[in-house]
This record gives C-alpha cells, structure tokens and sequence, in this order.
C-alpha cells in the first residue's frame, strides 16, 4: 500500500510540474512541489527535463505572418454580405436564420457603438415584425444583439416543434455534458426526448426552406468525434419520453 | 505575451464592444489577436494549407459570438478557446486519418521569413516531436509553454476538466521524451 501510494505521489507531483515549471502554481501546490523536490531525486531530475522543454517550446521564433493590408477588409466585407440577407454560409454551424439576417444586424452595423437599449429594441421589433419560427434556440450564440433568453421546459414540448426534422444521435461515452451542449447550441437543435437506456437522445433541428438540409447536418454530426451515431428519424414520430 | 493588465482590461472592453456591434473594436481585436491566433492554429494544426482559413473561421466566430462572452474568463482565454475549438473541427472534417501533415510542407510562393521559419520549425528536432502528438495535446504543450497558462486556464481555453488536461500533458511529455534524446540527457545532474 505504501509503494503505491508512493508512485500515487510522484505521479501527482510529475503532473504538476510544467506548471510549477512557468510559474502558476498557486502558493500551496508550489508549496507541496518545493517540498517533495528537496528530497525526491528522481522528480528533480523529471522537472529539468521539464524545465528544459518548456524552454524549447518558449524560445519558439514567431511563425505567424504580419497579416496582409487588404485581409481585415476582406473579412469585414464578408461580415457585411452576410448581415446584408446576403447567402447563407456554407456550414451548418455558422448558419443564420433568415430572420437574424435582416434588421437588426443592418441596425446595429449603422448604429454602432450607440447602446444596447437601442439594438434591443430593434431585434424586439424585428422578433414580432418576422415572426421566427417555432424552434427557436433557447440561447442563440450567433445572435450578437441583446434578446430575451426564452426557455422552453423539456417536459412541454411545443407542438410545432415536432415538424422540424428530427435525428436520432448517441454520443461517444464519457462526452462531457458541456461538449453535447456546445455541439447541440451551434447547430441550434434541441433535445425533445431521452436519453434511452442505450444513451440514444432524439433531437430536433431547425426546419423550413431556409434551413441546412438534413444530410448537411447529419454529416457534420457524423463527422464529430463526440458523435456515436446519428440517423434521421421519421417526422411526426413521437418522441420518445425519458425512462 | 498579452500585455500587461491594463491591455487586458481593455481586451474585455472591447470585446463587449464588439458584442455591440462596434467595428472598430473589431478592428482593435484583429490587430492586437491574428498574429497569436495563427500561432497558436498553426501549432495545434500543423497542416499549413489549413491555417489561413480556420483564422478567418476564428475571427468570425468571435465577431458573431462575442455577445457570449460573459467576462469571467479573460478574453485571450475565450478567443484562444474559439481557436483550439476551431483548429479541432478543421482536423475533423479534413479527417483525422488522412495523410498525416507533411514533414516538409511544399513552400508557398512568395516564401515569408514566417513561412521560412515556420518551415524550418517543422523540422527541427522540437517541431517532429510535436507533430508525433495529437492535436489536443500540441495545444496543452503549447498553451502551457508557449503562453504560459496556468492549468484551469489551460483546461478552460480546450473545454476539459482539469485532469483531463494534467493527463494529456502527462502523456505528451512522455511521448517526447522518447522522440527527443536532448530533453532526457539534459536532466543529468544539471541544475536549472
């Protein structure tokens, strides 16, 4: 017990030590590094080694390049087609609604800096003026104006919800929860049943003519490393209600 | 490597400002971020074809999401941790499996002393060391050494639990270890 609670020990201080190494270890664990160094030769000789890295890796030249003059304007320009109900971007995950598309964005592009009361404002009128859809996201990330944060409980579904497409997805085990979160976020899907008993979730996407296309979504789903699996599921199926 | 505090007050201020809708904040941003940003994507990356364009995913992802970012991270952190997400998506959908970056990238015309030293990196002895490391792990090697992170820094840039991050460091001080004999003959009876 005491061997291996030994090797527990170095392997916790062997951890520890590239951050003891630059300098951000907090006061205690440096503490408890300084202390097992004075005695424990083997470790000392893991944080030169250590120590030696971190050198090697700092002393890196800078490979990034100036950017180019024209660069910044290229992307601003990029920015303005897309505000401007310009064409959709190509990937699911940078998709904007068209209704985000409109107003709001042109308000805050000519209003810039002016104050959030006034952008608020306007995406509240723009909200009532083109009527989004029913799939709303709980929290959109790609909104950049302040909007009222609507929830939605899990345990009322809204009716309209399940005529946008649904899919069938298992994550890899041990995803954490904040990834499903970020992944589901972008993608602005929602989850309206399980998970099973085999970790199946069924997921609604956003529908209607401006939408990414299901096999779009389905191949960005598949592609993810946290994504088992993922199928389309008939509409109108039922979800299925948590066990 | 980012400033001084008043510089990163100033980064969160106009990070909000970018929230807002203010392009020259924006702008601001841009200057005071690309050249980390590429760094950090061409460190995690190392395919150099696929850098440019996951920068210019990065920017737009921090115009369109700076609305989120809700202050209690500093704002390098959320910006490098849009990179790393980034950086990670491009691998993914180029396919993790499929030819392994090359050794020697093809050098693009005009040559840039950054292109120059960026190709010189790849094959010095440091350089095919990392490029034998996962992706997620070049990224905790670099964030720590490169940018000198603390470790629940480190872990909030790559979106992991802390020991996630303590092991994949663990791992890839390991694996170099064994691809570079300079880091293990140091260590004898050389005191730093």
């Amino acid at each position: 017990m005491t061997a291996s609670a030994d090797l527990r020990r170095h392997q916790r201080i062997q951890e520890l030590l590239p951050w003891w190494v630059n300098g951000t270890l907090d006061e205690a664990e440096a503490a408890t590094v300084a202390e097992h160094l004075e005695t424990c030769v083997q470790c000392r000789e893991e944080e030169a080694r250590c120590r030696r890295l971190g050198t090697l890796v700092a002393a890196a030249e800078e490979i990034a390049p100036v950017p180019h003059p024209t660069h910044l304007e290229k992307l601003l320009a990029t920015i303005a087609e897309e505000e401007g109900g310009g064409r959709r971007w190509r990937r699911p995950v940078l998709g904007l609604p068209r209704w985000l598309q409109a107003t709001p964005a042109t308000a805050r592009w000519l209003l810039g800096a002016q104050g959030l009361a006034v952008l608020a404002l306007a995406a509240a009128l723009t909200v009532v003026l083109f009527a989004p859809r029913a799939s709303d996201p709980v929290a959109s990330d790609a909104v950049t104006v302040e909007e009222p944060v609507r929830f939605r409980t899990l345990t009322a579904p809204d009716p309209a919800a399940l005529t946008s497409p649904a899919l069938r997805v298992v994550f890899s085990p041990e995803t954490p929860e904040a990834e499903i979160r970020e992944l589901l976020l972008e993608l602005r899907a929602e989850i309206v049943g399980g998970p099973t008993r085999l970790g199946s979730y069924m997921i609604t996407i956003p529908g209607g003519a401006d939408a990414d296309p299901v096999e779009l979504v389905l191949d960005h789903l598949r592609s993810s490393p946290l994504v088992r699996f993922a199928q389309p599921v008939a509409l109108g199926e039922a979800p299925r209600s948590p066990e | 490597m980012s400033g001084g505090p008043r510089a990163k007050a100033d980064d969160k201020a106009l990070l909000q400002r970018v929230a807002a809708g203010d392009q020259r904040a924006f702008r601001d941003l841009y200057g005071r971020y690309y050249r980390r940003v590429f760094g950090f994507v061409f460190k995690v990356l190392r395919q150099p074809d696929l850098v440019e364009e996951v920068v210019d995913d990065v920017l737009l992802a921090v115009w369109r999401g700076a609305g989120r970012f809700d202050g209690r991270s500093r704002a390098s952190t959320w910006i490098l941790g849009i990179a790393h997400r980034q950086a990670l998506k491009a691998i993914a959908r180029r396919g993790r499996r499929s030819a392994p970056p090359p050794d020697m990238p093809e050098p693009p015309s005009p040559e840039t002393p950054e292109s120059i030293m960026a190709r010189r990196e790849m094959a010095g002895e440091l350089g095919r060391g990392l490029a034998a490391l996962s992706p997620e792990q070049r990224a905790v090697v670099e964030l720590t050494f490169f940018h000198g992170l603390s470790y629940r820094e480190v872990a909030q840039v790559v979106g992991c639990p802390v020991n996630t991050v303590k092991t994949r460091m663990f791992h890839a001080r390991r694996r170099l270890r064994e691809l570079l004999p300079e880091l293990a003959e140091e260590a004898g009876g050389r005191r730093s």
